[in-house]
């Protein structure tokens, strides 16, 4: 099963994932807020921060094409938005401002869950008084990913085992039918989950 | 497991029945009692409602409970109001573990239950380390779940039912999936555990080893109960339950003198 790997980098040793995490997420949080509000006139202080990120980001070695790989894969949906900037008189500049802002934030984000381990952020938030439903249900979020990643694998795996015609169409059918399924999944695994959790008193 | 004869059973169920929400009937009428400290397996086919049954235990089941309680916990009825307290009691394994470690890391999963029971964090951090030491686990807290394999995922599971400090101990399938080794290991764990357990399980060769008393069901029923070896070598009516006659008390060696041929 591959979905174990999935934060695999947050487990490494660098002078960057030793931090403590309340920094880093402090940190990068700050961070955020203030790229978000940056002007355009200021165009030099993101450079500074692209320079700052980079810097930790080899420092950190997590390889950079893993971020570059997660950072496209994100880029469309920022893009979508920036889009819309262009309709507007004198949109370029802010197309481009909204493009580099959104990079870095996310280039922050990336950086900051791959340095630090999900659960030690979980367990920050708890310290910091976020309320205890959204840390529950970002637990709960995170330990299903896998759960729910390896049984798509498995399926898909079951699913390519008996494809014996090779048709386009055919496989994006069968695809689509693995998605369908996992939700029906998904759904009655919360209602074992959610059994499970009141048999150890949740009210 | 004779009714009437024990002064406090630890378990008492009467006239149980239970249809799904569709209108079959999962359980009918089953009626049983556990003594104190008794180990008890809980055989059947597949959909005989082994599992129906083991959630009724802990109150999951039915969703809105009936007028006449069915289910009995140290004397005491399984109501609406005592909910609480008789699912702590009532430790319940589910049969799949990712079903049942939903935390991010083994030790918040250990620490869930003792935590709505409203400890001091002193008390729970206690506990956490108690019931991981039990299970053999101790070191594993800030492994999360999916770096697990099977058997520790298995043994987390009970680390997190026994934090509760539960009287009953409900196992569904404790030993499916297990390779060798973790089965034997929690063979081991079980057989050193002071609570009265009721183990529905198609390793029957685990259940000769580990249960005194047997009860049978299939279609909701309790076609049989009692000593293990007599129901578990009839022939016939294994055979006629989808089960079949343990090799372990088919053949007589060393290490199992009392086999019948």
């Amino acid at each position: 099963m591959h979905a174990q790997y999935l934060d695999r980098y947050s487990f490494l040793d660098s002078p960057v994932h030793r931090l403590p995490p309340s920094l880093k997420l402090a940190a990068a949080t700050a961070a955020v807020a203030a790229m978000a509000w940056i002007p355009y006139r200021h165009g030099a202080w993101l450079a500074a921060a692209a320079a700052i990120l980079a810097a930790l980001t080899l420092l950190s070695r997590v390889p950079v094409w893993f971020l570059l790989k997660r950072l496209l894969l994100l880029e469309p949906l920022v893009a979508g938005v920036a889009i819309l900037a262009l309709f507007q008189p004198g949109g370029g500049k802010l197309f481009l401002l909204l493009m580099a802002r959104s990079t870095l934030c996310l280039w922050t984000m990336l950086l900051l869950s791959n340095t630090t381990p999900f659960t030690d952020l979980l367990e920050l938030l708890r310290r910091w008084r976020v309320p205890g439903l959204l840390v529950t249900t970002l637990a709960l979020m995170y330990r299903y990913l896998f759960v729910l990643m390896d049984e798509s694998q498995r399926m898909r795996r079951a699913r390519q085992s008996r494809t014996l015609t090779a048709g386009r169409l055919a496989q994006w059918r069968a695809g689509a039918s693995v998605i369908s399924q996992l939700f029906i999944r998904a759904g009655e695994r919360a209602g074992r989950v959610y059994a499970a959790m009141c048999a150890r008193g949740w009210t | 497991m004779r009714p009437g004869v024990d002064v406090n059973p630890a378990l008492q169920v009467k006239r149980l029945s239970y249809h799904y929400p569709d209108g079959t009937a999962a359980l009918r009428q089953v009626d049983f009692t556990l003594a104190q400290g008794a180990r008890v397996g809980l055989i059947g086919p597949n959909g005989a409602g082994k599992s129906t049954l083991l959630w009724h235990l802990n109150g999951l089941l039915p969703d809105s409970p009936g007028k006449t309680p069915a289910v009995w916990i140290d004397g005491q009825p399984l109501t609406e109001k005592n909910l609480p307290e008789m699912r702590r009691r009532v430790g319940l394994m589910f049969q799949d573990a990712n079903d049942q470690l939903f935390c991010a890391t083994v030790a918040e999963d250990v620490a869930f239950g003792p935590r709505q029971l409203r400890l001091s964090p002193q008390e729970v951090q206690q506990r956490v380390q108690r019931s991981l030491q039990q299970v053999g686990l101790s070191g594993f807290e800030k492994r999360p779940p999916h770096h697990l394999s099977v058997g520790e995922k298995r043994r987390v599971c009970l680390a997190g039912v026994l934090a509760c400090q539960p009287s009953i101990l409900a196992l569904d399938e404790p030993s499916s999936n297990l390779d060798p080794r973790g089965r034997r290991e929690l063979i081991h764990l079980l057989a050193g555990l002071p609570q009265t357990q009721l183990i529905a399980s198609h390793d029957l060769e685990l259940i000769v080893e580990l249960c005194q008393q047997v009860l049978l069901l299939d279609g909701g029923q309790i076609v049989a109960q009692g000593p293990t070896r007599s129901i578990l070598n009839d022939e016939q009516l294994m055979l006629a339950h989808g089960l079949e006659r343990p090799h372990v008390l088919r053949h007589a060696h060393p290490h199992n003198p009392s086999a019948e041929p």
